[in-house]
């Protein structure tokens, strides 16, 4: 529990809490006959009671004034406060003589905080992505994230990678206890290589050209055929959109376009 | 009885008388004629009988008090007496204060000589009396002259008068004439007979009788007042008188008057129309020390003070004569209070009072102050004028707030009378203030407020956020 008792305090309590603190209880009285109480000037997303509470050793207590102008004929009433603002309270007694205490109360959040999910691919690609929560909260401010995999980070903004598509789920919380919760899908994951498939081609010997027809599932190929005019080797290529490389080499040995040699040796 | 004027008759007489004019103190009570008027002296002479004539003296004397004098003629014969009486005329003088009190009185006795002359009877006497107790009323009465001459009689009508002014006694004659001092004897001088106007002057100080010739010593008639003693003089301008003042002194002519008894004597005879007349002035008189009476000053109040619960008195008061007991007295209203006893010792003696109003009534109320000696003389009493007032002045509070303000609260105050201390006051936190009032008179109120409702201290104000 904090006591401000002096209008000297109070100031110096206003100064540090507006430079240093978002979020407070500001209060000012206009004379040491005011004292501020505050158990708790943490951010809420509640509603905030006031109690006051007035004495008199004189004339005795006339009325308390409310901030909504009501006149609250006792020492002592409750003031429920649901949104920030100023509240000035009033005191009078019966001689006439007034004492006013202002409350300003501004550390009640009720807005929910703000979740932006960006995921740094969005084209398909057979790499993990990047997705990075960004939350903001200009009231009390964020207080944590909570990643797809049940994380807590206490930070305003948080990248989470993901290897594989799927449906992934962030939530912000903010200082005050509200909550927001965003997902974002994945589907631009491709992992999977293309398949080439060779079509048959001859391998038997064979004095011709062999061409060799390849195709692919995805992707693109380098080439779909190939005519092997001798033997040798080629690699198809297929790529797809993610990425994702196969290679198919085709070696082809059975041609022989070479007629045979006679020799014919004479002799020896 | 009819008297043939022989000088050897006379010689006895004389002697005679000499015994006789010894001062005879008599009681007398109080008498009725205190209020007659005293300047119809004539017509207030009156024989009221029995050889009884009646005269009266009195203007109050510097003391206050008032000399009633009256013939008595124990002889009868000088009541309308056509023959030659002889004998004795008896004086009385009698001495009262303003309230009719007598305080004394005195007698002397008087011979008479008789002659005769152009077929008139007269006599003639002189005297003086002394006051048996208190010089300070020495009264010198004239001569009577005549008893019968016009009906009329001379000696007695001459008033004793004071004259503040020239501070001495004077006589008036029955004609009206003024005289400084007291005219022993004048009565040829306004009967056109011849005489002469020698006044002769008694006097007194206080302590002494002094009896002196204004003629001879006009330029200063009263010098050497308390210091010097005269004798009976005259002026020598006239063969009657021829003693000068030494002379007289040393030959018995006159002498001073000192306390004690005292013989003068003095005849003498003078030539009236071809006849020597002769007169005899004889007394003997006893003197006794002045009693004097106390004095008092009043320095505290003064006039028209005001008296709430008391107020303090404060004065002197003298007594010439060591030793005597001397008490204050002081009365007002209903109230009469010792304020003191002295014992005298001839100075001022301080004393002071604090006369309680206790028993008196609010108004205008007259306070007296006097002093009286163990041996009866009394002070003149110093009056005072004193304004009674023993009712509090009442203080009225204005309305003023009583309920919760935290503003100053300014209280005023009225009063009846008097003055207040502050005809408001501005509270400016809680607190009593007294307000005082005083009257004239010095009767005091006092009335505090208290203020409790003012609250300038702001409520307290405590915010509680959360639970």
């Amino acid at each position: 529990m904090k006591k401000i008792r002096t209008s000297k305090v109070l100031v110096f309590t206003m100064l540090v809490s507006i430079l240093l603190m978002p979020y407070n209880v500001m209060a000012s009285g206009t004379d040491s006959d005011v004292t501020i109480v505050i158990n708790d000037d943490k951010p809420t997303n509640q509603d905030i009671n006031i109690t006051v509470e007035t004495s008199d050793d004189s004339s005795g207590i006339k009325e308390i004034i409310l901030p909504n102008g009501e006149k609250v004929v006792k020492a002592n009433t409750i003031y429920t406060v649901t949104e920030n603002g100023s509240y000035i309270f009033k005191v009078s007694d019966n001689a006439g003589n007034e004492t006013e205490g202002t409350v300003v109360i501004d550390n009640i959040d009720k807005k929910l905080p703000t979740l932006e999910l960006t995921s740094d691919k969005t084209k398909p690609t057979n790499q993990d992505v990047v997705i990075t929560a960004t939350a903001s909260d200009t009231d009390s401010g964020i207080k944590e994230i909570i990643l797809p995999d049940g994380s807590e980070v206490r930070e305003e903004s948080k990248t989470y990678i993901v290897s594989e598509n799927g449906s992934y789920t962030f939530k912000a919380i903010d200082n005050a206890g509200n909550e927001v919760e965003k997902t974002i899908e994945v589907t631009n994951i491709d992992k999977v290589p293309p398949v080439i498939t060779v079509e048959p081609y001859e391998t038997n010997w064979i004095n011709q050209d062999i061409t060799v027809k390849v195709t692919v599932d995805k992707g693109k190929l380098n080439q779909d055929s190939y005519t092997f005019t001798e033997n040798g080797s080629f690699t198809f290529i297929a790529e797809d959109e993610a990425g994702n490389i196969t290679k198919e080499t085709i070696t082809i040995t059975n041609i022989d376009k070479v007629k045979p040699t006679i020799k014919i040796i004479v002799g020896e | 009885m009819r008297f043939k004027f022989y000088k050897k008759i006379l010689l006895a007489l004389l002697i005679s008388i000499v015994g006789i004019c010894t001062i005879n103190v008599q009681e007398a009570s109080a008498t009725e004629w205190y209020d007659l008027p005293e300047d119809n002296w004539f017509s207030n002479g009156e024989i009221v009988g029995n050889g009884l004539y009646r005269c009266i003296s009195g203007s109050p004397a510097p003391d206050g008090n008032i000399h009633v004098v009256y013939w008595e003629d124990n002889d009868v014969w000088n009541y309308e007496h056509p023959s030659y009486g002889e004998g004795y005329t008896k004086l009385t003088g009698y001495v009262y204060d303003l309230n009719g009190k007598e305080l004394r009185h005195y007698t002397h006795y008087v011979n008479v000589a008789l002659g005769e002359s152009n077929g008139y009877n007269y006599r003639a006497s002189s005297y003086w009396i002394v006051p048996s107790s208190n010089m300070t009323t020495a009264i010198s009465v004239g001569w009577g002259h005549d008893a019968c001459y016009g009906g009329e009689y001379h000696g007695l009508r001459l008033p004793l008068l004071w004259d503040s002014g020239k501070e001495q006694y004077f006589c008036k004659d029955y004609a009206g004439s003024e005289m400084d001092g007291l005219n022993i004897w004048d009565p040829d001088k306004n009967h056109g007979e011849g005489g002469y106007a020698t006044n002769w002057h008694i006097g007194c100080d206080g302590r002494y009788v002094y009896i002196y010739d204004s003629d001879y010593y006009s330029h200063f008639p009263l010098e050497g007042k308390g210091k010097k003693i005269y004798c009976l003089n005259n002026s020598s301008s006239n063969s009657m008188y021829t003693q000068t003042k030494e002379s007289a002194i040393s030959s018995n002519f006159g002498r001073s008057l000192l306390p004690g008894t005292t013989d003068i004597y003095y005849d003498y005879s003078y030539n009236l129309n071809g006849k020597t007349v002769y007169y005899i002035i004889s007394t003997n008189c006893t003197l006794v020390p002045v009693n004097a009476a106390p004095t008092l000053t009043l320095s505290a109040p003064i006039n028209s003070s005001y008296l709430s619960s008391s107020i303090s008195l404060a004065g002197t008061v003298k007594d010439g004569d060591n030793g005597d007991v001397v008490k204050v007295y002081c009365s007002i209203g209903s109230k009469k209070e010792l304020i003191t006893t002295l014992t005298a010792n001839g100075s001022n003696q301080s004393f002071s009072y604090n006369l309680s109003s206790s028993g008196l009534s609010d108004g205008t109320q007259t306070l007296k102050v006097w002093a009286e000696d163990s041996k009866g003389d009394k002070s003149t009493e110093v009056a005072r004028t004193l304004i009674v007032d023993k009712t509090a002045p009442v203080i009225s509070i204005g309305d003023y707030t009583k309920a919760p303000t935290n503003k100053d609260i300014t209280v005023t105050a009225k009063v009846n009378e008097g003055s207040l201390n502050a005809t408001s006051h501005t509270f400016t936190v809680n607190g009593s203030f007294t307000f005082t009032a005083i009257d004239s008179a010095g009767n005091k109120t006092t009335k505090t407020v208290t203020i409790s409702n003012i609250d300038k201290v702001k409520p307290k104000l405590k915010i509680i956020v959360g639970n």
